[in-house]
């Protein structure tokens, strides 16, 4: 019976985008109902939450769904299907919850934007390609999704591409997306030539030799950085703000950026054959959380803030994906996918009541939109990890994972673990500001703040109940059982064994995150709370110039355009002008006077001469004569 | 009839078929062209009734009679054509009518 | 002698008669040949007309050689004597004198043609060079179970007119009649509308 309705939860995303898409474009009157297609849009993806959820609550093992083939060359066929099995099931949840939640919230936020109508389609659209990259048991559906993510993406960043700059966001997006992309065809690739089939459940079932897995294993990576925004193909994720907030919310915090961390999950037997690999996207991950982190506390744009956050936030996924701990880091997406998709919303809503991004211009808000308020406290506690609110649990886990290989004999995992405990107290300290400057103190701006309405305070309600009792689904061991991992993902996601820590050492270790989320709290409330925006000046004093880098992301964006966009764009030009001096001169010169010498020469055929063509008549006849009898 | 004889008319009716040839293409005068298309067409007969005799079929003696009757619509068509060509350029000469110039 | 063997006696003469026969086709064959090659030569075009003329009478004389008198006396009264009148006719409607008549080409215009005619005719008396192992017409004629007379005379064309060829000839007249009919349209000076 659930067999049936799969397809159904699967391609009404896609449906929904396609008629009311297609609708808006062509009849003028449903462009104006704008809360009508998003009405229509949320139930959609309502519908297919219920869906996956009746199959979530009578789950027994795995299905498949929609298996065709591809094409068929030579007698070589790709089949492509839909697998429903404990990851997929439950990223999927988290695609079609939140992104209903989502898009319920952007009903009220879009409510006066003339192209609504373009929106939901898009962000429809959006579910449907997430979900057939979670959801594709077979490699080119996973990319269909894959791209088609990136492509939503770009759509939605750009949403108002009436500005250059916002196109010029979603092309940054797009083209460093794209870059990944190429290594995750490489990689695709590779693994056909090795195994002869792309369905990832068969190649869960092969043996791979170490260098096969490091190459393959290096180059999905590769994507997922671009995905998922890590060294050295995170900086489109800020510029990606341009975009509407909830679209912030959705794709760049809940679903699409999680998509590499959810990639590697989905290849454990291939990573955990290569630990080299590991060691790398550990490194990586680390990297980027604390680059991002340090980022994140110089700016003072709201919604910057958020991105660098989303990004570190990354890293400590990756971190997790390191330490072979994939169910750890699903952990994490999980949790993150309600407390920042919370905050995102809410500085929404924000946005949406002050008329301004700028949190400079904000204080105090607390008292104009409460529920915003309260809300968003919630999920700046749950990111700092403080206990029992969700973000601790994960990144508990995430830390004491590290910890473990660590003490497993490999010794860069210690770094590891030091700097995300450092990076944590950064996380604290950064939203802790963020926070309360945002809500708290006395109002800086010049505007009349309001709260929102139902339709957006609604969501924020939900995802905080959620960030508050998300973590339940995994407690640490020496605390109670982890559900997630025991009965549910542990089914299809393969971790690489780790070490089980002493009791004591892990009481220890919670007890760490615990004082370094407090710690970076209580620093927050120092400066900010009871400083106000005064304080923003002492801080700039003590870091000095190192504060004007972090303001400024550590100028990477310019290296880039020195190094790699400029000289590309010299060679394009070059390439240009020789081409044009070529095709325009050279070519069409002799070209042309070659076809106007052959032209007269054959002109003389045609004199209009009687005589001529009666001489042609007869000296064919002969030919044709002497052919036909000659055969 | 003897053997040679045969070879001797169809020879000829080849002889007589290249003049004809000769006159079409080389005269430049529409009305005298037309001299050549009627040297053609006997050239033809000839053949025809050569074969007939040979064989001594009247079907072959058939053809030479149509043939010679529908040569004779040919050739008013054609000289109403002329005469059309003349008042329509004054002349006859193909150097004047090259209307087909590319 | 009856027809029959009137006829009988003719074609066995003629199996004889080689010496005459090739005589009398070597004069005429000169006539023809020399005709045609005045017709496509000489620039007075009434001159020209005329030696086609003798081409045609010449050509007559074949067909009375090979038997065949009544397709000659057709030869001679329609083609000789309508079709090159009507020529005539003509080139006296036009009022084409010598002058009008541009002299034979020289270079490419000449040896081209020449060289394709030869070319034909060379071709053509390849294709005829095993006429001669052809059996003669006397034991030919022996095989065959035919009625030994002639097919060109005025009996044997009458009767195959109105027996076996009846439908052609039918539409041969109204041919003749389309003819006429279109040649009179296109010289109509002007369009002259029934009332």
């Amino acid at each position: 019976m659930v067999e049936t309705l799969l397809p159904l939860a699967i391609g009404l995303p896609l449906i929904g985008a396609v008629t009311l898409g297609l609708g808006g474009l062509f009849i003028p009157a449903i462009r104006e109902a704008r809360k009508f297609i998003g009405g229509l849009a949320t139930a959609f993806i309502g519908v297919s939450f219920g869906i996956f959820f009746w199959v979530f609550l009578t789950y027994e093992k795995p299905l498949y769904v929609l298996s065709w083939d591809w094409f068929n060359i030579a007698g070589q066929a790709i089949p492509l299907r839909f697998g429903i099995e404990p990851l997929t099931l439950w990223m999927s949840l988290i695609i079609t919850g939140i992104g209903a939640l989502i898009h319920l919230y952007s009903i009220g936020y879009m409510a006066e934007d003339p192209g609504a109508w373009r929106y939901f389609p898009y962000l429809n659209l959006f579910i449907f390609a997430m979900l057939s990259l979670v959801l594709g048991d077979s490699l080119p559906l996973v990319f269909l999704g894959w791209e088609g993510v990136g492509l939503c993406s770009y759509l939605l960043i750009g949403f108002w591409y009436a500005d250059m700059a916002n196109a010029r966001a979603a092309q940054k997006a797009f083209i460093m997306n794209r870059l990944g992309d190429l290594a995750f065809i490489a990689g695709a690739i590779w693994l056909y030539s090795e195994t002869g089939t792309l369905d990832i459940d068969r190649l869960g079932q092969y043996m791979y030799s170490g260098d096969v897995a490091m190459g393959i294993g290096l180059l999905f990576f590769i994507a997922a950085t671009g995905k998922s925004a890590q060294i050295p193909l995170y900086t489109w994720l800020p510029d990606a703000m341009a975009g509407p907030t909830p679209v912030s919310a959705l794709i760049h915090a809940a679903t699409m950026v999680t998509a590499g961390v959810f990639l590697m999950a989905r290849l454990d037997f291939l990573l955990n054959a290569a630990p080299e690999v590991l060691m790398i996207i550990g490194g990586i991950g680390t990297a980027t959380a604390l680059l991002a982190g340090l980022i994140a506390i110089a700016q003072h744009d709201i919604k910057k803030v958020l991105a660098y956050s989303t990004v570190s936030q990354l890293g400590f996924m990756f971190a997790a994906v390191g330490a072979g701990a994939y169910i750890t880091a699903i952990f994490h997406v999980f949790t993150h996918a309600f407390f920042k998709a919370l905050l995102f919303l809410g500085s929404g809503s924000v946005i949406h009541g002050t008329g301004t991004q700028d949190i400079r211009q904000m204080g105090g808000l607390r008292r104009f939109m409460p529920v915003t308020g309260w809300t968003f406290w919630i999920g700046t506690l749950a990111i700092a990890g403080l206990p029992p609110l969700a973000g601790f649990f994960s990144k508990d886990e995430i830390l004491s994972a590290l910890y473990a290989r660590g003490s497993a004999g490999e010794g860069v995992y210690y770094l590891y673990w030091g700097v995300l405990l450092g990076v944590a107290f950064l996380t604290a300290f950064y939203m802790g500001r963020l926070t309360w400057l945002t809500f708290e103190g006395a109002y800086r701006g010049t505007g009349h703040p309001h709260e929102s309405g139902p339709v957006m305070t609604l969501p924020l309600i939900v995802l905080a109940i959620g960030s508050a009792g998300a973590g339940l689904v995994s407690l640490p061991a020496v605390i109670g059982p982890s559900w997630l991992r025991s009965s549910w993902l542990g089914k299809s996601v393969t971790e690489l064994p780790l070490q089980e820590l002493a009791h004591s050492t892990e009481i220890v270790l919670i007890l760490l995150s615990v004082v370094v989320a407090l710690a970076g709290l209580l620093a927050s409330w120092l400066m900010y709370g009871k400083g106000g925006l005064a304080a923003e000046t002492r801080l700039r004093g003590s870091l000095g110039r190192f504060y004007d880098l972090m303001a400024e992301a550590m100028r990477i964006d310019s290296l880039y355009n020195r190094f790699i966009v400029r000289p590309y764009e010299i060679i394009a030009d070059a390439a240009k002008d020789i081409m044009s001096q070529l095709l325009g001169r050279l070519l069409p010169g002799s070209l042309a006077s070659a076809v106007k010498k052959i032209s007269h020469l054959l002109r003389s055929a045609h004199a209009g001469y009687v005589p001529l063509y009666l001489a042609y008549l007869v000296g064919l006849g002969l030919l044709l004569i002497f052919w036909v009898t000659s055969g | 009839m003897s053997v040679e004889l045969l070879y001797g008319v169809l020879s000829l009716s080849v002889c007589l078929f290249a003049l004809g040839l000769l006159a079409l293409m080389l005269r430049r005068n529409f009305l005298l062209a037309l001299l050549g298309v009627e040297m053609l067409i006997n050239a033809g007969n000839l053949n025809f009734l050569a074969f007939a005799r040979y064989h001594n079929d009247a079907t072959g003696a058939m053809f030479v009679l149509f043939g010679i009757c529908l040569a004779a619509v040919e050739a008013v068509i054609g000289l109403a054509l002329a005469v059309r060509l003349f008042r329509a350029h004054e002349t006859l000469g193909f150097h004047a009518i090259t209307s087909l110039r590319w | 002698m009856g027809t029959e063997q009137r006829y009988r006696y003719f074609s066995y003469v003629c199996a004889v008669a080689n010496l005459g026969e090739i005589l009398a086709l070597g004069g005429l064959g000169i006539l023809v040949l020399s005709g045609a090659a005045l017709a496509g030569a000489l620039r007075d075009p009434v001159y020209a007309v005329l030696s086609l003329v003798l081409t045609m009478l010449g050509v007559a004389g074949v067909y009375f050689l090979l038997g065949a008198e009544y397709i000659g006396i057709i030869q001679v009264i329609v083609y000789a004597g309508a079709i090159l009148v009507t020529f005539l006719f003509v080139v006296m409607l036009i009022s084409l004198t010598r002058s009008d008549i541009a002299p034979l080409p020289r270079g490419i215009a000449l040896w081209g043609p020449l060289a394709l005619s030869l070319g034909w005719a060379a071709f053509l008396l390849y294709g005829l060079r095993d006429v001669r192992e052809l059996p003669l017409r006397s034991q030919v004629l022996a095989q065959e179970d035919v009625p030994h007379f002639l097919y060109g005379t005025i009996k044997p064309v009458g009767k195959a007119l109105f027996t076996a060829y009846v439908l052609p000839f039918e539409l041969l007249s109204f041919t003749l009649l389309v003819g006429i009919v279109g040649a009179i349209l296109l010289v109509q000076k002007k369009p002259r509308y029934v009332r």
